[in-house]
């Protein structure tokens, strides 16, 4: 009879390795198609979006195979409704021909493409995405401020407390022990022994059958537990460098951020967002919107708020500071910064303002800071040029970006992995 | 009630359960065998999801398989046409094992999996017990302990030798499994005892027929002399090119041969399925179509039942013509299925036509012949042997040219006495391995020199190859090889058209 295998409850997921082998040979082709995804309207909604579809080329398995224009072919076709034979047929042009003929059933896998779409999960798109970027500077080596300790062990002590009594090392140091005294007791007794039976003297004999019956009780009550077999486990503090890192996140919504600009930067913001929230578990965002005055909001009014007016950027960087003062300890947090503006500032005070503020309170108290300029024209705004004296890559970094595709190889360019640095 | 009557309400009811299952392989196994004289292997039926069933296309349908990202790109395509609606999962899919393994869908009604049942697991099964093909060249028992190594073997060797070494070996592999088929058998190495015999049998035969006469013939002068030792290596051009390079790669390692060993046997495996594709489905096809008449004869099935049959056979059988929207090339399933009852008509009422074309099938039993046709013919003798006047007629089968110095398809015959015989060969001829896979040939190797690996290749109708195709798998060949190729691509007169190398 036969055998009925119900194969439903398997574990479903056969073809997993394989597609996982698959993608890491298109992972040049998933790479090349980011920016394209990038600029279309997929990022913008970041929290919980579908999976996401990748056109790719197959790639090519070769084989000896006939070029399909070239040769005398003969096919069969069904369904003549018009034929003779000797009947001519204009051939379709530039075409190789039509194929052979043997059809599929309906069994037949589908055909090959040389396009077709890969679909990636949520996670998968965003590993690719981020792959090498990450936070520079984030750990922190710490000799004297840390706060934060944790316990580990560290081997075994003589004395401490009982809860920390380390019962199988104790029983093999008293297991030593009464190994070595009943070793010493025993040759002691042989020795006695011996002795004894050489002596002749009845005295001498008195006082060692006497020194043989004390050894001999002296082997029956060896202790089995002391003091000294005791060992206890051993704990010591270890400072935990911090890694809870906050971002500030400074947009410009002035009225001279055009439609475009202020596109650009909240895709900025918005692939900003993406990449800390995957990346890494404790970040903390703030988010300043400012014009002439400036304000922290939440997630929602920062993406999706209407306001606007004048342009002035040195109070959003004072309310920065402050927040910092007020909630970020820089000795416990990593605090990050992010500034996109149009660089156009009401006055040149306000952008000398920005640098002094820049250079003196936050650039020592922060791991890293960048500074995005979204203009059309080649021309250093006064911004740019105020805070052009400050850059140094690994701390401080400008970029220009005019067009929705240079957003990616820019923050790729801010956020590519550094060799790691230690800050002593 | 009778099991009968219990039965024919399992199959009417439009859910199924394992009873249900198991009756219809019950029933089909009993009418297959005695009806029809069907000799299967056992079934092992296995009800699948359709993420499985995708599994099972991009494996081929075996259980398990060594691990590649050519199945993983198969897996993405196929999931995406089907998430995409452009192409339905078939009902089911069975592989050529013993016990014969099927894998049906969980979403079948009850008809269509009483259907496949009878489908796959009496008609295919038999066809795969029986044909001399797959007799001849698989070993129906084997495959699937011999895929569990061949999957264990290969991890292994990723592990020791890394990922991306045994990707090439793989890749490399893959791009001439075409050419990596025996399809003649080689033949064994005689032990040292048969040689002895032989000899010994040689030279009686020698010495019982010596006559004296002889020695009096002049000497010609002429006598062949065999060349000594440095003779053509090979002796014989091999076709077989991962054969070749398995026995005789110069500085392979032990462990990269017996991948190649592997990816040889899995296409042997594979070589009959390519060959026999029409007469497969169009046996299996016969066979249901049987079965289930004669269930319904005996009173299994109900006509609500027969309608859903009746609705999914025809379905089957669909062949678009030539100038439909939906054409895409002949429908195995309908070509094998016509010739097939043809055959039977022909034996059981032949008329003038049939006597002159087919005299041998005229009047016989029906079944033997069926039996017959099945179990010795391949695609390309099946059609050359059976396809009669009435079927071409039927289907409308007419014939085009497409000659590459003409600027118009010609066409070469139509369903008319003229055309029958025309047809039947073309028609053929299409179905012939040698119409896809170019004749490449290894000439021979420049032993001890530059080790220069010489490979010719046949052109048949004046086709040449795809030159990146053919430079890339040149690349393979010379990434195994270990040494330069040089493929020449020779027309009928012998004259080089095409000529590839690598250094």
């Amino acid at each position: 009879m036969s055998i009925i295998i119900d194969r439903r409850k398997n574990p479903s997921g056969k073809s997993i390795s394989n597609r996982q082998r698959f993608l890491k040979r298109i992972e040049g082709q998933i790479k090349k198609a980011m920016p394209g995804i990038i600029s279309g309207e997929g990022i913008k909604d970041s929290k919980d979006g579908g999976a996401v579809r990748i056109p790719v080329k197959g790639i090519k398995e070769p084989s000896f195979r006939h070029d399909p224009s070239s040769g005398n072919k003969t096919t069969v076709r069904p369904g003549n409704d018009r034929f003779s034979e000797g009947d001519r047929v204009p051939k379709p042009e530039g075409s190789g021909g039509g194929g052979s003929g043997s059809g599929k059933g309906s069994n037949q896998p589908g055909s090959t493409e040389d396009e077709f779409s890969v679909i990636l999960s949520r996670e998968e798109f965003l590993r690719y995405f981020f792959e090498d970027l990450e936070l520079p500077n984030l750990v922190k080596t710490y000799m004297e401020s840390a706060e934060q300790f944790s316990t580990r062990r560290a081997g075994y002590i003589k004395d401490s407390v009982p809860s920390r009594l380390n019962v199988r090392n104790s029983y093999q140091q008293s297991l030593a022990r009464r190994i070595a005294i009943q070793g010493a007791l025993e040759k002691k007794l042989s020795d006695l022994e011996a002795e004894l039976k050489k002596e002749k003297d009845p005295d001498r004999k008195k006082i060692l059958k006497d020194e043989i019956a004390y050894t001999r009780r002296q082997l029956e009550t060896i202790p089995f537990f002391e003091d000294l077999d005791l060992r206890y486990n051993n704990f010591e503090q270890v400072p935990d460098p911090a890694t809870s890192a906050v971002m500030f996140c400074i947009m410009d919504v002035s009225g001279s951020m055009g439609f475009h600009e202020k596109d650009i930067s909240k895709r900025f913001f918005t692939l900003l967002y993406l990449f800390l929230s995957k990346q890494y578990e404790k970040v903390e965002l703030v988010f300043i919107r400012h014009h002439t005055e400036a304000k922290e909001v939440n997630e929602e009014e920062f993406f999706n708020s209407r306001e606007s007016g004048g342009t002035m950027v040195a109070p959003s960087l004072k309310l920065m500071k402050n927040i910092m003062n007020e909630r970020y300890n820089d000795s416990e947090w990593n605090i990050y910064c992010c500034q996109a503006s149009d660089g156009d500032v009401w006055s040149d005070e306000d952008a000398a303002q920005c640098q002094q503020i820049v250079r003196d309170d936050i650039l020592p108290s922060i791991q890293y800071m960048a500074y995005i300029e979204i203009n059309d024209s080649s021309a250093n705004s006064s911004l740019w040029k105020a805070y052009k004296g400050l850059q140094d890559e690994n701390r401080f970094s400008m970029r220009h970006i005019n067009e929705v595709n240079q957003i990616w190889p820019v923050f790729q360019g801010l956020f590519r992995k550094r060799q790691a640095m230690k800050k002593s | 009630m009778t099991t009968k009557e219990k039965y024919r309400d399992m199959f009417c009811s439009p859910a199924w359960s394992y009873e249900t299952l198991l009756a219809a392989d019950e029933i089909t196994h009993r009418i297959g065998l005695e009806d029809f004289k069907l000799k299967v292997y056992p079934n092992q039926i296995e009800i699948v999801t359709s993420e499985q069933m995708l599994d099972a296309y991009s494996l081929i349908g075996l259980p398990t398989s060594y691990p590649h990202w050519k199945f993983g790109k198969d897996f993405v395509i196929n999931q995406g046409n089907y998430s995409k609606g452009r192409m339905g999962l078939s009902y089911e899919m069975v592989i050529n094992s013993n016990p014969c393994i099927s894998y049906n869908m969980e979403n079948n009604t009850t008809a269509m999996m009483v259907l496949v049942i009878a489908h796959a697991c009496q008609g295919h099964n038999a066809f795969f017990a029986n044909n001399y093909f797959f007799r001849e060249w698989t070993s129906a028992e084997s495959i699937i302990d011999y895929m569990v190594f061949a999957r264990n073997y290969i991890l292994k060797c990723e592990e020791e030798y890394g990922h991306e070494e045994v990707e090439q070996v793989l890749d490399a592999c893959h791009a001439l499994m075409n050419h990596g088929v025996d399809k003649y058998k080689k033949p064994q190495k005689l032990s040292a005892q048969e040689e002895m015999e032989r000899l010994k049998r040689i030279s009686e035969a020698r010495r019982e027929s010596y006559n004296e006469l002889w020695k009096t013939v002049p000497d010609t002068g002429n006598e062949v002399h065999f060349e000594s030792s440095l003779g053509n290596f090979p002796a014989e051009p091999e076709e077989n090119i991962l054969y070749f390079i398995e026995k005789n790669a110069p500085v392979m390692p032990g462990w990269k041969r017996e991948i190649v060993r592997i990816i040889r046997k899995v296409a042997q495996y594979f070589y009959p399925q390519g060959m026999t594709k029409v007469m497969n489905e169009g046996f299996a096809t016969f066979t249901h179509y049987h079965i289930i008449n004669k269930m319904f004869e005996e009173g299994y099935l109900n006509d609500g039942f027969m309608l859903e049959f009746m609705h999914s056979h025809s379905s089957v059988l669909f062949q678009p013509a030539y100038n439909s929207p939906y054409f895409s090339g002949l429908n195995p399933y309908t070509l094998g299925f016509n010739i097939f009852m043809d055959i039977k008509r022909i034996c059981e009422q032949p008329d003038a036509e049939d006597k002159k074309w087919m005299p041998e099938l005229a009047g016989k039993d029906w079944l033997e012949q069926v039996h017959y046709a099945m179990e010795n013919f391949r695609d390309d003798s099946f059609l050359q042997q059976y396809l009669s006047p009435k079927v071409i007629r039927n289907m409308g089968l007419f014939a085009i040219a497409d000659l590459e110095k003409e600027n118009d398809y010609i066409i070469q015959a139509i369903h008319d006495e003229n055309g029958y015989g025309r047809i039947r060969e073309m028609l053929s001829e299409q179905y012939s391995r040698s119409g896809y896979v170019p004749d490449i040939q290894i000439d021979h190797v420049e032993l001890h020199k530059s080790n220069r690996m010489f490979l010719t290749h046949n052109m048949t109708n004046g086709k040449r190859l795809d030159r990146e195709e053919a430079i890339s798998t040149l690349d393979a060949i010379r990434y195994l090889w270990g040494f330069p190729v040089s493929l020449y691509s020779r027309n009928k007169l012998g004259i080089v058209e095409d000529e590839y190398k690598t250094d």
